[in-house]
């Protein structure tokens, strides 16, 4: 029966699910899309504007010289002002908390959008970031609690950083003499002074940041209590290698808010299996003044910006277990050998030498030795 | 079985007979004067002047009554006038024994097989005088040969009864099991009258008074006829060999098939035999998927077993198992409908004229009934296929008077996720069902049916989340026969449907949801056969609904859920009905039937109050109104209008046209194309109305080659109103107000059936084709949300073209394939209006519903059954099925979807079965 099975398996093993796209004539596009979320404090508010585009080609456009701004109902005006294409922004709100707020569009073709009034929603402070080993890997939780238990909706943004070193150290190089009709390899120190490593090729940084809707709500409970995964490191993963670090960022929404952020969640991340719902029409809160049917994406939103970093040490978890999967073979020094076994590789360090003469040396595949092939070698600013 | 055309004189039982020795020489002429004496009597007389030797069984011509006055006529000359227009004939061999017979004279000399046979049968019944021919070794042949040739009496002849005609009745069963035979056509040729057995094997069939010779039919049955005698209204139950044997035989089918002659409409019926050769995934015999081949069924995809009909949504069908509701007839993801096989007899899908006896449900009924238990013998059957495995015993518990059939299935099917799409990967699920019934015949006027259902399952997509759903259903029937004019069903019981999800992963916010349906009810039907013309049925439904819509809980001291319930709901739906069934002449015929249902939606409840005239929503809430324990919050009722008719041009060819009303109380809310586990139920209160629908249809009805090719083509029109659609992004699951999410819709449907079917024969099956399409309206501007700007927009299970081809080729007795074809336009879906960016990745914008199609479906499938020797007598008799689902590996869409993934939309499709899937079971019998 076990070897019916496994017959069976590795013939019926057909991926059911495959690449597609419906061959079918969309309609114009084109709608105005608002993303982002004012920030009520001190910091920076950017509100990105953009259209969308068809099926087909999906470039998004920026939305360039629109007129933003934000109304209160206090009449108070705040501008925003574009400073990169399609980004709007201003500093030093400082919204008042019991005041409903508006935003206004109007855009280079004149038509003119304007928000529902909304309040601003308070946002309390990350608790912490906490892990647990899950599956070998680690699961990163955000943890967050209002005390007055009045938030309820969040969202959080992540980006991630981790250091990444090359398998192998490299003070050496390849010499190439370039001679009539063909070439002469060689290796030398990178520094014939010192003879030093080259670090910049050494220690990198990769980056990466949250794509999906981060959503979370304490709803359904007895308090405004969060504790729900953010992120995950998979086990034995480079990310973890030397030293993590994650930076959150939550915004409080407002129920309403929170439904729409749901809608576009599960419109556009949670499709196609048997059970998920079927897409439907976002409906927002910024309409066209004079064409309430036209559908404009993105919901007006007002909190403030809470933010945190936590740094995850590699030598917490002795059993990470990563591996480079790199190895070095060793070459004789002179050119034929070079040519026959070292075209593509990276020379690491000498292995004979004899006072600067080198006989023989080690070199390893180049992702192995140079990091800058994954990585950013500018360390980040925020790095201790 | 070579069979010899021999006469067999059968010398069984002669009760009256008089002796008188003579010669022939000495005949003297007879003088005679005698008014309506019996035969008797007319013997008795003559043998005072002739001394011959009458050999006749005197009751067997108590019809005949003969007045003759002749003066000195010679012996056969007054024979011959007593006898004229009559069937009976006289011999006289040469030893002066005259022999009295009925249909035919007596060869004289001996036939070579007249001592070889011939059981003699000791019954108090008659014994006619001649019998068919009979193999010495058969003995059913035999036994067969003698109930033919008997001369039942039904009835009291002593009582003088002066109506002309009279009414009999029975149970018509299978011989060897004892269980009822459903459908059996009983009927006479002159004049021609004819009814058939209900689900209890039951008939009552009003005749002349007199001689019959009443034949029986049934599929899968030998035919069978029985002389009898009516006097008075009586009994007669009647046993029928099944068609076991390897004999070649003659298939009557005049009477067979009553697609042209009843007035029913869109009534499709498949018995478990026709179901098990159809081949389908996995080899699992499917119901649901079978009916799903039937002409205006659909079903939005492979993982879904939701039916469709006729532009119904899934929540439309009233599923009934032995008059027991299943919410949910599915395992596994609805990949497998809940029913076992090997304990269903029959299915009926009623899906124009709902007899009025039904209600509650807009689209269709589909009845499934279940076998009753060898009556004779404990005999059981077990079968091994790829994903079940199940176990059927079933046996007397008194012999010939009660009997129980207990089935059980369950799966080992976590190795077959494996093979489902990624995102079913690490999932896990099991699932089982059990079915045990009993009946039991107190006597000849009581019989109790005890129906007990379970079924239930379990699984986890992926994720910590368990998913369980499970249906519980017990019933209890008593069948009552006041007369052979009046009988009456009594049933009740009760039907739950629950489901449950939780989830233990995160201790702070561990939940556990769970949502119920609770129903009780009684119903009381009877069946009153008046006469010839008029039949009716008339009784009262009363069916009490307990719903908890849901209750959401913490799971573990951790966690902080707080705990949720929605209060529970509760409903009386009750109803009357008529329905008589009048035969005008043998042409025309009508079904008419009124329906009257009553709702009431009871306390104790909370009810939103909302501002007329405007959206409801959270913020148009006025209010909150109270309603204690018990009372009446809100009523609604109609009547119901069952009608239909049928005109006969000819024995094979009859138009119908029906219409009909339904009025639907209780409705499932989804947002998910597929029927899925956590659909949830909710009935209707002040705030969502019931639904209503009616439909028309016009049919037209043809039977070809000796009615063994049947055809068929029906249009309809039907019209919905109130169907609940969602709003966008509506949340269903634990929703106190619910009412703010859901719309009310008008649908219309519409649409052309073809139908041919083969039932007979080494090739057979059926060829479906529709055309259909049912569109949904939302324009109510006080509802808040146009859905598509208040056009017509098409369901999800809109597929315009459908054609189904089942075609099974028995090769020989042991050896059958089968092969079917199916083709559809692709569902309709909702395809992205545009692409945006927003949170770091690329996503789509939806607007429009349903305006695009997934591409068209295809899919053939094939299998052979392989049964093993055919010896009656062995220990056990076993079966091989092999197979192929989708034998060209298509890739038939599920759907067609855009994800978001890494920062970028990707466009899939996704296939339930991406390759051809071969298949295997081993079925045992013992």
């Amino acid at each position: 029966m076990k070897r019916l099975t496994s017959w069976l398996l590795t013939l019926l093993l057909v991926s059911c699910r495959e690449r597609y796209e419906a061959p079918v004539q969309l309609p114009v596009t084109g709608y105005l899309v608002v993303e982002g979320v004012v920030n009520s404090g001190s910091d920076t508010t950017i509100l990105k504007l953009s259209r969308t585009t068809k099926l087909d080609n999906r470039t998004i456009q920026p939305e360039k010289a629109a007129q933003v701004k934000l109304h209160g109902e206090d009449n108070s005006v705040y501008p925003l002002i574009e400073k990169l294409a399609g980004e709007y922004r201003t500093d030093n709100l400082n919204l008042k908390n019991n005041l409903k707020y508006g935003l206004e569009i109007q855009t280079s073709d004149g038509r003119k959008y304007q928000s529902d009034y909304v309040p601003v929603v308070t946002n309390p402070p990350i608790d912490s970031i906490s892990w647990l080993r899950e599956n070998g890997g680690l699961q990163l939780y955000i943890n967050t609690h209002n005390p007055l238990d009045n938030t309820r909706y969040y969202q959080w943004e992540y980006a991630e950083t981790w250091e990444i070193h090359a398998a192998y150290f490299s003070s050496l190089k390849y010499h190439i003499e370039q001679l009539p009709g063909s070439q002469i390899y060689s290796v030398e120190y990178r520094n014939p002074v010192t003879r030093n490593n080259d670090s910049s090729i050494y220690y990198c940084w990769q980056f990466n940041s949250s794509v999906n809707l981060q959503l979370g709500s304490s709803a359904k409970l007895s308090h405004d209590i969060i504790n729900l995964p953010i992120a995950y490191i998979p086990n034995a993963s480079r990310e973890l290698s030397v030293l993590y670090s994650i930076d959150v960022k939550q915004y409080a929404w407002s129920k309403a808010g929170y439904e729409y952020l749901e809608i576009m969640k599960k419109n556009t991340e949670a499709t196609g299996s048997v059970f998920d719902a079927q897409p439907s029409q976002l409906n927002g809160n910024i309409h066209n003044v004079s064409d309430p049917l036209e559908p404009v994406v993105g919901f007006f939103n007002i909190s403030t910006l809470r933010e945190k970093r936590v740094f995850i040490r590699n030598s917490d978890f002795p059993d990470w277990g990563y591996k480079s999967g790199c190895y070095q073979i060793k070459i004789n020094n002179y050119s034929d050998d070079i040519k026959r076994k070292g075209i593509g590789l990276i020379p690491t360090y000498e292995g004979l030498s004899f006072g600067g003469l080198i006989m023989d040396f080690f070199a390893a595949d180049s992702y192995c030795v140079d990091c800058t092939l994954s990585g950013s070698n500018l360390k980040p600013i925020y790095w201790p | 079985m070579r069979q010899r055309f021999t006469l067999l004189l059968a010398l069984a039982i002669v009760l009256f007979c008089t002796r008188s020795y003579g010669q022939k020489d000495s005949l003297s002429p007879v003088t005679l004067d005698v008014k309506a004496v019996t035969l008797n009597e007319f013997i008795g007389q003559l043998e005072k002047q002739v001394s011959i030797h009458f050999y006749f069984d005197s009751t067997a011509y108590d019809s005949i009554a003969i007045t003759m006055n002749v003066q000195r006529q010679p012996l056969h000359k007054v024979l011959e006038q007593a006898f004229a227009n009559t069937d009976v004939y006289y011999t006289m061999d040469n030893s002066n024994h005259l022999f009295i017979t009925r249909g035919k004279s007596i060869e004289l000399g001996l036939p070579s097989g007249f001592f070889a046979g011939g059981k003699q049968d000791k019954s108090k019944q008659l014994q006619n005088n001649l019998v068919d021919p009979v193999d010495k070794e058969d003995t059913k042949a035999a036994e067969k040969a003698v109930l033919e040739n008997k001369l039942y009496e039904v009835g009291d002849k002593s009582v003088s009864n002066t109506q002309p005609t009279v009414t009999m009745a029975g149970y018509i069963r299978d011989a060897k099991t004892g269980e009822p035979v459903v459908g059996a056509s009983l009927y006479i040729e002159k004049p021609r009258i004819g009814v058939s057995t209900d689900q209890y094997g039951y008939y009552s069939l009003s005749l002349p008074k007199g001689r019959h010779i009443l034949n029986i039919q049934s599929i899968g049955m030998k035919d069978t006829r029985r002389q009898i005698v009516l006097y008075t209204d009586g009994k007669m139950n009647i046993d029928l060999q099944g068609t076991v044997l390897t004999l070649k035989r003659v298939i009557i089918s005049a009477q067979k098939l009553n697609n042209v002659k009843g007035t029913q409409m869109g009534l499709q019926k498949i018995d478990i035999k026709t179901i098990k050769q159809v081949p389908v995934v996995f080899g699992e015999a499917d119901i649901l998927r079978v009916v799903t081949t039937l002409p205006g069924v659909k079903t939005v995809g492979e993982a879904s077993t939701g039916l469709n009909v006729r532009g119904g949504s899934a929540d439309q069908n009233l599923i009934l198992f032995n008059d027991a509701t299943i919410y949910n007839p599915s395992h596994f993801f609805g990949m497998f409908s809940a029913f076992n096989p090997e304990v269903v007899k029959d299915v009926e899908l009623y899906k124009a004229s709902i007899p009025a006896r039904y209600g509650g449900r807009l689209a269709s009924v589909l009845n499934i009934n279940s076998r009753e238990g060898n009556k004779k013998n404990i005999t059981g059957s077990a079968g091994i296929g790829l994903l079940t495995s199940r176990l059927d015993i079933e046996g007397p518990l008194i012999k010939d008077k009660s009997s129980f059939i207990i089935g059980g299935r369950t799966t080992y099917a976590n190795w077959l996720l494996n093979l489902l799409p990624d995102q079913y990967k690490d999932s896990k699920a099991s699932f089982y069902d059990l079915n045990l019934n009993i009946s039991h015949e107190f006597n000849k006027k009581n019989t109790l049916f005890v129906t007990g259902y379970l079924s239930s399952d379990r699984f986890n997509l992926n994720s910590d989340t368990v998913y369980g759903y499970s249906n519980k259903n017990i019933s209890l029937k008593w069948k009552h026969i006041f007369n052979n004019k009046l009988n009456a069903l009594i049933t009740t019981g009760y039907d739950r449907y629950e489901y449950g999800i939780n989830s233990k992963k995160l201790p702070l916010s561990a939940y556990k949801l769970g949502f119920d349906i609770n129903q009780t009810y009684f119903k009381a039907h009877f069946n009153y056969y008046l006469n010839n013309k008029h039949t009716l049925d008339f009784g009262l439904n009363s069916l009490y609904y307990k719903l908890h819509p849901g209750s959401y809980q913490p799971v573990g001291s951790k966690s902080l859920v707080v705990p949720d319930e929605l209060s529970a709901e509760q409903a009386l739906e009750s109803a009357l009905y008529v329905n008589d069934h009048y035969n005008i002449n043998n042409s025309l015929s009508v079904d008419a039937g009124i329906r009257y249902s009553l709702y009431n939606y009871l306390g104790p409840q909370d009810v939103n109050n909302y501002a007329p005239g405007i959206p409801k929503t959270q913020d148009n809430q006025t209010g909150v109104t109270p309603y204690s324990k018990g009372s009446f919050i809100q009523t609604y009722g109609g009547p119901e209008y069952r009608v239909s008719l049928r005109y006969a041009f000819t024995d094979s060819f009859s138009i119908k046209a029906g219409f009909n009303t339904q009025r639907q109380y209780i409705h499932s809310l989804s947002n998910t194309a597929a029927m899925a586990p956590t659909d949830i139920w909710k009935l209707s209160d002040p705030n969502i109305k019931p639904q209503k629908g009616d439909q028309f249809s016009l049919g037209v009805y043809k039977n070809f080659k000796a009615n063994t090719v049947e055809a068929s083509v029906e249009v309809y029109y039907k019209n919905i109103e109130n169907y609940l659609d969602y709003k966008s992004g509506a949340v269903l699951v634990m929703n106190h107000h619910i009412e703010t999410d859901v719309l009310g819709t008008k649908g219309k449907a519409y649409g052309v059936e073809l139908l041919v079917k083969k039932l007979t024969g080494k090739l057979n099956g059926w060829i479906s084709y529709t055309w259909s399409r049912i569109l949904l309206k939302m324009d109510d501007p006080a509802a808040g949300e146009l859905i598509n700007r208040g056009m017509f927009y098409p369901a999800n299970y809109d597929k315009p073209h459908d054609i189904t081809v089942i075609a099974n080729y028995r090769v020989n007795h042991r050896f059958s394939l089968s092969l079917n074809g199916t083709y559809s336009t692709g569902r309709p879906i909702t395809l992205p209006i545009g692409v945006f960016n927003y949170g770091g990745s690329l996503r789509t914008l939806y607007a429009d519903r349903n305006a695009y199609r997934i591409p068209d479906y295809f899919r053939s499938d094939f299998s052979m059954n392989i049964d093993g020797n055919h010896k009656v007598h062995q220990l056990t008799h076993n079966s091989w099925t092999i197979g192929v689902y989708n034998l060209t590996g298509r890739k038939n869409p599920y759907s067609v979807y855009y994800v978001s993934e890494n920062g970028a939309v990707n466009g899939y499709k996704l296939s339930i079965f991406g390759s051809a899937i071969p298949y295997v079971n081993f079925n045992i019998r013992f």
